[in-house]
Formats: structure tokens, sequence, C-alpha cells
């Protein structure tokens, strides 16, 4: 490969900006989530920790706050981590089935 | 006039023009698609269009919104493959692209098994000459595997058939009852689920597709695996074991696309994750699930189609698809980089698109039956998405690292189509009503579907936002190697050369010992077998053995 392999596509500056504007729009997103209209009355009255709005199961694990951050962050890390296992047994080189 | 005309005669009357056409022959195949397109919206759902066949009554026309639907986006997306090939002379691809997707259209329209069966073989022989148009000998190697899965998932298709006819008497295609499977109904569906490309019979597609010709990429990515999807919405929904295959193909779509490195094989794999989204509202059955599996169809053959198209491009353009030699050309290819994203985000549900509008509705489907486990692999099967095809296909495609590839911008019927097809997936995203309209009806007890809600936006952009978070902080471990992933294809690509190996050593051994025989010196043999090691010995014993069961279980499999 020539030397321009090495050279980076973005600048250091706007690769600064991009990272940024994903940590503020992370943040954003776990912000906007206090302004979700809710009706905690009724059975639900009663104050939980960290319960800010209505889950979609009775006694589900949903209702937690930024449950779908967690879930999102979680999946994807355990999904790389797997693959990256797996990877090592199913990956082969690519001329396997021409032999 | 036109209320009667089935719309696959539209496509099949093209597909016999083809070799006459000469040099309109771009403008046909673009014009068929367009009248089938408005055969399909003067269908009345009392149309009907019988033919008589051995005794058999055949209805090749039975109209239900459900169907109409599929017929709708099976016409709309043939036209918009069809600018997409403008460039494409070879009438080879014309003709088998025409027929698939007539056939496809005979499929969705069958009200009876046996049209339907015939329909289905006409796709899987059509869809073959896609690959094969392709005349290299990956492409013929893998073509003859296609059609060796689909002869086999027809075989078991047609067995359930029989057996259901003769039990029945009825060739009637109409909802099974779950309470009555028989094994007639088990093997219809396991027919069904090769095409829809459910594990443990999934690997054919990102076998085969990736080496289709670029345009015959397009068509493929659409047709097979979404009328599996439409037959068993028809014929299955409501059947619980469907939530579980749905949930397993969403998950293990995302591993191996995860682990792919050729950009047309991770495309393929994510069909397998979103088609499991749908299988997963078959099961639930429900008729929210069911408008939301039929919807859901819909935008995934569009967004599909769109990332199939940007691919396609760069493909043909650089003459590269894996991702340890592409990188860097968003610069040169700008508007197909931008058209990709767009399909990109729609695939990863992002609001204002049309995954998102169709997805939340599987997910509320699965949310109001009360099933909490499939509602949250679904939900992870989500992140998931963005994280392979979101971001993880544009990313290692247009960006990464600069290889020093300058290619030319896709031609210009290229970029006309996926423009169109990008309108269409934020225009569905932004204005869904029209989608919603021309779906099955909900019963008036039942709430109507709302996408935008704040919450729904908010816990989406969260789920979305923080895996995308992920990628980011963990490109290092998602770095590409130039490999391939052994899938289930393994077994007949590898399995069956062991499978012989071990057959041909055992015949030979039979053959040895029965000549030895003959010549009267098995005391010669019987001294010589002792003197073998033992591991050697152990080996052959483990060989007869085995070939003594299969003898015995296929013995009793035919006096059974």
């Amino acid at each position: 490969m020539s030397a321009s392999v090495q050279k980076p596509l973005l600048s250091i500056k706007t690769r600064r900006w991009l990272w940024i504007s994903l940590y503020a729009a992370c943040v954003l997103s776990l912000i906007m989530e206090f302004f979700i209209p809710q009706d905690l009355h009724g059975e639900h009255s009663e104050h939980h920790f960290m319960v800010f709005r209505h889950g979609h199961f009775e006694g589900g694990i949903d209702h937690y706050a930024f449950f779908f951050a967690g879930l999102g962050f979680l999946s994807c890390v355990v999904a790389i981590v797997l693959a990256k296992i797996v990877g090592k047994w199913l990956k082969v080189r690519e001329d396997y089935y021409d032999d | 006039m036109m209320t009667d005309l089935h719309p696959c005669l539209i496509l099949f009357i093209a597909a016999a023009l083809i070799p006459f056409a000469g040099r309109f022959k771009s403008w046909l195949v673009i014009l068929a698609p367009m009248l089938a397109f408005c055969a399909v919206a003067q269908l009345s759902d009392d149309a009907s269009l019988t033919l008589s066949f051995l005794g058999f009554d055949l209805d090749l026309l039975r109209v239900s919104r459900l169907s109409k639907v599929f017929g709708y986006i099976f016409t709309l997306n043939a036209f918009l493959v069809f600018i997409y090939s403008f460039y494409v002379k070879d009438s080879v691809q014309h003709m088998a692209s025409l027929v698939y997707i007539g056939s496809a259209l005979g499929v969705v329209f069958a009200g009876d098994m046996i049209s339907l069966y015939f329909f289905w073989e006409a796709m899987a022989v059509a869809s073959t000459f896609l690959i094969l148009a392709r005349r290299t000998k990956k492409a013929y190697s893998a073509s003859m595997r296609y059609i060796m899965v689909h002869v086999f998932g027809g075989l078991v298709l047609l067995a359930g058939i029989v057996i259901h006819v003769h039990t029945t008497g009825s060739t009637a295609f109409d909802a099974f009852d779950p309470d009555a499977a028989s094994l007639g109904t088990w093997l219809i569906l396991i027919g069904f689920l090769v095409n829809a490309a459910a594990v443990p019979f999934s690997s054919w597609l990102p076998d085969a597709y990736p080496e289709a010709t670029v345009t015959g990429g397009v068509v493929l990515s659409a047709y097979t695996s979404k009328t599996a999807v439409y037959v068993l919405l028809q014929g299955f929904a409501g059947w619980d074991v469907l939530i579980g295959v749905g949930c397993v193909m969403a998950l293990y779509g995302i591993l191996y696309a995860l682990l792919e490195n050729d950009m047309r094989r991770i495309l393929a794999y994510s069909i397998i994750n979103q088609v499991g989204f749908m299988v997963c509202a078959a099961g639930i059955g429900t008729e929210l699930a069911i408008r939301g599996a039929a919807a859901h169809a819909f935008c995934h053959i569009l967004y599909k189609s769109l990332l199939w198209m940007s691919a396609g491009a760069v493909l043909f353009r650089t003459g590269k698809s894996k991702c340890t030699e592409l990188g860097g050309i968003y610069r040169y290819m700008r508007w197909t980089f931008i058209f990709g994203t767009v399909g990109a985000l729609a695939i990863s549900g992002v609001p204002l698109t049309s995954g998102f509008t169709s997805k939340t509705m599987i997910v509320e489907a699965a949310v109001n039956a009360h099933l909490f486990w499939p509602w949250l692999i679904l939900e992870i099967a989500s992140a998931g998405v963005f994280l392979h095809a979101g971001i993880k296909f544009p990313y290692f495609v247009f960006f990464n690292q600069d290889r020093g590839l300058t290619p030319k911008e896709a031609p210009r019927c290229m970029l006309l189509a996926m423009g169109l097809v990008a309108f269409l997936c934020i225009f569905l995203g932004v204005y869904p009503r029209p989608l919603y309209e021309i779906l099955p009806l909900l019963s008036p007890t039942e709430t109507a579907f709302e996408p935008y809600t704040f919450s729904k936006v908010v816990t989406q952009c969260q789920l979305l936002c923080f895996s995308g978070l992920v990628f980011f902080l963990m490109l290092p471990w998602l770095k590409r190697t130039s490999t391939i992933v052994i899938d289930i294809d393994w077994v007949y690509r590898r399995g069956t050369q062991v499978f012989s190996a071990i057959v041909a050593q055992y015949i030979e051994e039979c053959d040895r010992f029965y000549q030895a025989f003959a010549r009267g010196q098995l005391a010669g043999v019987a001294s010589e077998w002792m003197q073998l090691p033992r591991s050697n010995r152990v080996r052959i014993h483990r060989i007869g053995w085995t070939a003594m069961i299969a003898v015995v279980i296929l013995g009793v499999l035919v006096l059974l």
C-alpha cells in the first residue's frame, strides 16, 4: 500500500468536533427522558428510585431511568465482544473452501 | 377490464418480449412494472382467475389487503430497480428478473397451494440466473448451492402439500390452525422457512446473493425472503414457534454481520436480521403484529434495495466489495454515500425514516401481547442493526482509511433510482399515513398505532446514540480482516467432503474384504486386520456402525 494509507481522512479538528457531537447527542437523549409526559399516579403512584416513567411491562425492568441507553450500550458491547470471541473459531482465510 | 388481469402476466409477457425489444429493452423493463403496479391497484377483493389442473381447481388470483401490500411494493421496487439497471443490456438478467418478480407476484396472489408451489419453484429457478449472470467460477458454484438448497426446500414444501391435501382434501391456502398441526403443515412451514432464511436454513442467502451481479443483488434482496414472510403471515400467523425463530434470526444476523468483511455479505446478513423481526411478528400473530410485519416488509424492501444499490454502485465503480479493500471514497462518490447513509439510517430505525415508522409497530405488538423476552430481543436487535448496518457499512466502505481509490460517481441511472428510493424512505418516515392506509385493517376494538410519541422517539434515540457511541469507542475491536466466516453452509460445502471421504474409505475396505473373501484368503485378511494399529481398527468399526445405523434408519423409514 502507498503512503496515502496512513493519511488520516479527517483532520484532528473535525474528528474532535465529531466526538463532541456524538457525546452531546448521547447526553441530550438522556436529558430528554426527563421531559417524557408521564402519569405515575394510580397504581404506580408509589415513588421508586430512578423511576421517571412508565415501563411497558408490569414489574419489568424497562421503567428504570436511562434503560434504553443502557440497553443500547450493553447489548452492543456484548455483541462486539461475542463476535470477537466466536470470530476466533469462525473466521477462516478466504480460500478456505477453494482447497 | 383491468380488474381481473393478474399482475404477473404483464411481467411474464414483458420477459417474453425482451429478446425482440432490441435497444428498447431497458425501457420495456421499466414500463412493465409500472403497468403491473396499476394492475395491482385495480384489483378488487372479489377478483378471481381459476384454472383446472389434474382435477384440482387452481385459484391463481386471491386478493386481500395483505397480498395487495406485497403486490404494491413488489412492483414499485421492480420499477425502481429497473431504473437502476438501465445501463444493463444483458437480456438474460432482464428476463430472469422479470420472471422472478412475476413469480413472486404469483405467490402472493395464489389462493391454492398448487399454484403457490408452481410460482415458488419458478422463483427459485429464475433467481438462479441472476447469480449465474455474474459469469464467474465463484458465482457458478454459489448458484449451484443456491438452487440445491431451494430444491430441498421446495421438495419439503411439496411433501407437506401432498400430505396436507391427502389428509384434508383441500388445496386452499388458508391459515393453518396451530392446534391442529400435522406432519403436512410442519413440512409446509419448514419449506417456507427455508426461503425466509430462518436458522438453520439461513446460510444460502449470504452465500449466494453477494455473488450475484450488481443489479442481480438488488433484485434478489427483495423478493424470496419477503414472499416467505407473506406466506408465513397468511398461513402461520400466531404460531408461537415463529416468535423464537424470528428472535434467533434477528440475533444471528447481527453476530455474523459483525464478523463479515464483504460489504454485500454484511447486507445479506442484515436481511436475515430484519426478516427475523417480520417472522417474529408473524408468530405474535395479532392484528397489529400482522400490520407491523406488512409495513416493515414494505419499508424494508425499499431501504434494503437502497443499501444494495449503493453497495452495487461501489462495486460497479471500484470492482471491490471487501471492507479491507475499500475506504475513503466518500469524496468521490458523494451522492452514493449520501443515499447509502439514508438507507443505513432507515434500516436502523432512526426517527423520521421509514424503518422507525414500521419497526416500532412490531415492537409495540410484542408489548401489547405481553411478550417480555421477544420484546427485549427485538430492542437488542434494533441496537445491533445500527451497529452493523447503520454505521459499520457506511463507515468501512466510505470512510475508514484512504486506500488510494479514486472512483467516478455512480452512473446517472443509478443515482436517479437511489435518489427516488431515498426520498421514499424519508417520506414514509415523515408521513407514514399512505402506507398505514393500505395495510390490513384493525378491528374497531384495537387502538390505532401512533409512531411519533415523545416517549418512543426519545427511547429510540437513546438506544441508537449509545449504540453509535459503542461503535466508535470499540472501533479497534471491529478492525476488518481478510477472512470469510464459517456458517451453516459448512455442512454441505465441507461436511459433504468429509462424509464422502468416510464413505469412500468404507467402500474401499468392504471391497478389499470382499475380494479377499472371494479369493479364499479370509484368514489372511483377518490376521492383517489384527495387525492394524488399534486406532485404525476403531475407526473402521465406527464407520461400519455408522453405515449400519444409517441403513437401519432408512429401512425403517421406507417400511413406514
